[in-house]
């Protein structure tokens, strides 16, 4: 049974000759949660976005549950089975919560008001403000609505970019928690965090980038006690 | 008085018209097409030689100047411009597309001028009309009330079809999938991908949209004045005052505001030809254009960024 | 020989007048990224200042001013600066695009005065009798022609110059910092608003003593002289060049003026008399290709350097 997804060997360049990802190597198996963590710079969004197809892979490829997508364009990744929650400009401000996600169920097909109910179950806060235009929503409420309308076309992998970014230590762990529930449902999920703390306690592995270059792939158990870490974080800090 | 309102808004109905589609391109493709003018001069022209290939014929319907002929040619009309801008996206904008807008903007200039040539040399310079017989205006209002008000039949009927249109558009945009998404496309196009839209449906929409309203507009116009090669370019400063003036962005009231903006325009050179005669109707436009860029350059109905 | 010679004089000082509109296009263009559709309206502005300040007494309009040349030529460079000013002050804090449909107004505004204003512009019938310079010392023939394309050439050279030199300047130096990275440049402070409202001035500034120099050189100016094709002329000098490079701007004159002076008599040479008038429009049809074509295979030009593109919020 192949890996959710599988990353080999990826660059991503958005200029000629400049990698911003250089032959990075993932896994997400499904049913697990693999926290993508790293300095600044280091290419975690870009990798994040070259997988869902808004970057350019300049080499290597990336397999979703054994098919190669590195081709795929960007529209048609939700019909592969994959969601991607960007960390900006993550809903559709000039709509309303409903009218954000009855488009993503539209787009795919789904039946409208079936998704939409069961989203609703999810995360029912949605619903209370549900006539509410997403632009007039607070930070962790957009967050929510970013990542329901991920789920409405029931994804298999979910692709989250800084959930956790803006967000209050309160709202925080709200989100991680229902990022939990969703993982009991068997979605892999792809996380890219700057918050090490609440993403290693989330996370089942974690894989550190340095320079486009995952340098540290484990367990997160392990990761909370590994001098490594600290040395990656600040040595590539110090090499600045 | 009544009759310069009157005038102002079957001039301001035809902006109106060109001026949703102008709004749309602008909204989703982020730039300012200088050869919008020129699908709406194509669209007068198609039809002027589509009818004169049906023969004229056809009876006029009821008070109408125009009988089921040129209505059809009309359809063709529609339907080759609309082609005709997907045509120009195809051949030139959708390969500049990744050079960023002012390279679309000078390309767009460029094909302005290729187009109106093309149009030059194909119909000639003199003015051309639809229908040679006169149209007998209807008298609506007295002339003892602020010098009365008389219409034709097609006058009215201009009015009332660009309203018409400007409803269904807003129809279209509000309920079915194309519409939201192109306005999902409008607001935010990466994340509209990330849904699973499809870009290149919403900008085949956005074309044939657009040249289909700039070919009726035309086709107004031409019913109401005349038709000359530079019809197209006579009212590209109105329409791009009447974009501005009206806001862009990707809420539904923008199509309102392209549509306001229109009969603010129309309206505007309207006081200018009675104010300053008709050769300085273009001032209309441009002083429009500074009073709105100086108050609220977002216009009156855009997204707070532009 | 003779007529050659004389065609080629002829010739060169219109590249000459061109190159110094298109250099002062590209300051606008290549070096702050500014579009200026109005071109031929800044243009018009210097030839009609010019004009109606040096020509003698005429009944009918404005005239009478009688000032010397050269004073003609700093008040049309000074105008179209006003002009520019005006237009950049209006539109250079919002989205590039409404600059753009901004000095389209403009030109249409200055066409329709005029064409229209005709106790200040002449109307239709625009300005005659514009004195050409040292007439009296030089009469009208050959010697006339060459001794203005000297003058027009070392304008040229001096105009070319002076922008080299202001390029490389600090102030230069700061105008491609903001074209190559606006946010950054703002954020040491530079008053990005105020650098490109002086480049886009200084720029209207050279087209207005284009404008200035051709009517002195041809003699009398009409509305029909500044039509949006001069635009697109000007557009295709800077897009075939090479935008970006003042070498480039001044290339592209030399070449899209032979173009379309080649163009134009292969029209009138192929194209039976009863049909050219019709023909005429497709000679600019053909040099809009030539610049869609451009853009689309070479968008860099003969000499001159991409665009970068510059990521800023007011793309």
């Amino acid at each position: 049974m192949s890996a959710a997804l599988a990353v080999e060997d990826l660059d991503v360049s958005y200029e000629p000759g400049l990698p911003i990802v250089r032959g990075a190597n993932l896994t997400v198996e499904a049913g697990e949660i693999l926290a993508i963590l790293g300095p600044n710079g280091a290419g975690k969004s870009s990798l994040a976005k070259a997988v869902v197809g808004l970057a350019p892979v300049t080499r290597g490829r990336t397999l979703l549950f054994g098919r190669d997508i590195t081709r795929t364009p960007a529209h048609r990744m939700i019909f592969e089975g994959l969601a991607y929650v960007p960390q900006m400009d993550n809903v559709f401000s000039n709509l309303s919560i409903t009218e954000n996600l009855e488009l993503a169920a539209a787009v795919v097909k789904a039946n409208r008001k079936q998704s939409v109910d069961l989203i609703y179950g999810v995360f029912p806060d949605l619903q209370e403000k549900r006539t509410s235009l997403a632009g007039n929503l607070s930070g962790g409420q957009r967050q929510m609505l970013a990542m329901a309308r991920g789920l409405i076309a029931r994804p298999r992998l979910l692709i989250l970019d800084e959930p956790s970014a803006g967000l209050s230590p309160k709202m925080i762990e709200q989100v991680f928690a229902k990022l939990r529930e969703v993982r009991k449902g068997g979605v892999a999920i792809l996380l890219v965090e700057q918050n090490v703390k609440a993403a290693l306690a989330l996370a089942d592995r974690a894989a550190i980038l340095v320079e486009g270059k995952e340098r540290l792939v484990a367990p997160c158990s392990e990761f909370l006690n590994d001098p490594r870490v600290a040395e990656l974080y600040l040595g590539s800090h110090a090499r600045r | 008085m009544l009759q310069l309102v009157a005038d102002g808004i079957i001039v301001g109905s035809i902006v109106a018209l060109a001026a949703i589609g102008l709004s749309l391109t602008l909204s989703i493709f982020r730039f300012s097409n200088f050869s919008h003018g020129e699908l709406l001069a194509w669209g007068a022209y198609l039809a002027l030689v589509v009818n004169g290939m049906i023969g004229t014929s056809s009876a006029a319907i009821g008070p109408f100047s125009f009988g089921w002929g040129p209505v059809f040619a009309t359809l063709c009309a529609v339907a080759g411009t609309a082609a005709l801008a997907v045509g120009l996206d195809a051949l030139l904008f959708r390969r500049l597309r990744r050079q960023g807008s002012i390279t679309l903007v000078i390309a767009s200039f460029g094909a302005s001028l290729v187009l109106r040539s093309l149009l030059q040399y194909w119909q000639g310079g003199v003015p051309k009309y639809y229908s040679e017989s006169l149209q007998i205006a209807i008298n609506i209002v007295p002339r003892s009330f602020h010098g009365g008000l008389r219409l034709t039949a097609d006058q009215m009927l201009v009015i009332a079809l660009t309203l018409v249109v400007a409803a269904c558009l807003h129809g279209f945009l509000r309920y079915t999938l194309l519409g939201r998404s192109m306005r999902a496309a409008a607001a935010n196009p990466d994340l509209a991908r990330v849904v699973g839209i499809n870009p290149e449906r919403v900008f085949l929409a956005t074309w044939i949209i657009g040249g289909s309203l700039a070919a009726i507009a035309g086709v107004f116009a031409g019913i109401t004045v005349q038709l000359r090669p530079t019809m197209g370019t006579e009212l590209l400063l109105p329409l791009f005052s009447a974009v501005i003036l009206g806001g862009t962005g990707s809420r539904i009231s923008t199509l309102w505001g392209a549509v306001l903006g229109g009969f603010v325009l129309g309206l505007s050179e309207s006081a200018a030809v009675s104010l300053l005669g008709a050769e300085y109707r273009p001032v209309a436009a441009f002083v429009v254009l500074t009073v709105i860029l100086l108050v609220k350059p977002n216009g009156l109905f855009g997204d707070k960024s532009a | 020989m003779m007529s050659v010679l004389s065609y080629a004089t002829f010739f060169l000082v219109f590249v000459a007048i061109y190159a110094i509109i298109a250099l002062g296009l590209n300051l606008q263009w290549g070096a702050t990224g500014l579009f200026n559709v109005g071109v031929a309206g800044f243009v018009a502005t210097g030839a009609y200042t010019s004009a109606l300040l040096t020509t003698p007494q005429e009944t009918g309009r404005v005239a009478g001013f009688n000032l010397p040349f050269a004073v003609g030529l700093l008040a049309a460079g000074l105008l179209a600066g006003l002009v520019g000013l005006f237009t950049g002050a209006l539109t250079l804090r919002l989205r590039r695009d409404y600059l753009a449909i901004t000095t389209f107004g403009v030109s249409v505004m200055i066409e329709t005065v005029a064409r229209n204003a005709t106790p200040l512009t002449g109307g239709v019938f625009g300005v005659q009798f514009i004195p050409k310079p040292m007439q009296a010392w030089l009469g009208t023939g050959f010697e006339w022609n060459a001794s203005y394309l000297a003058m027009s050439l070392v304008l040229l050279a001096l105009v070319y110059w002076g922008l080299e030199r202001l390029l490389e300047s600090p102030w230069g130096r700061v105008l491609r910092a903001i074209r190559e990275d606006e946010d950054a440049a703002a954020s040491i402070g530079k008053r990005v608003y105020l650098f490109r409202l002086q480049s886009f001035a200084i720029g209207s500034m050279l087209m207005g003593l284009g404008g200035a120099l051709y009517a002195h050189f041809v003699g009398f100016i009409a509305p029909q002289d500044f039509l949006p094709i001069l635009t697109f002329q000007l557009w295709a000098m800077l897009i075939v060049g090479g935008s970006g490079s003042n070498r480039g701007a001044i290339l592209g004159s030399a070449v899209v003026w032979g173009f379309w002076s080649a163009s134009g008599a292969l029209l009138r040479a192929a194209i039976p008399a009863a049909e050219q008038a019709r023909a005429a429009p497709l000679q600019t049809a053909i040099i809009g290709v030539l610049i869609a074509a451009t853009l689309l295979a070479r968008p860099r030009g003969i000499l001159g350097h991409l665009q970068s593109g510059g990521r800023s919020k007011h793309g």
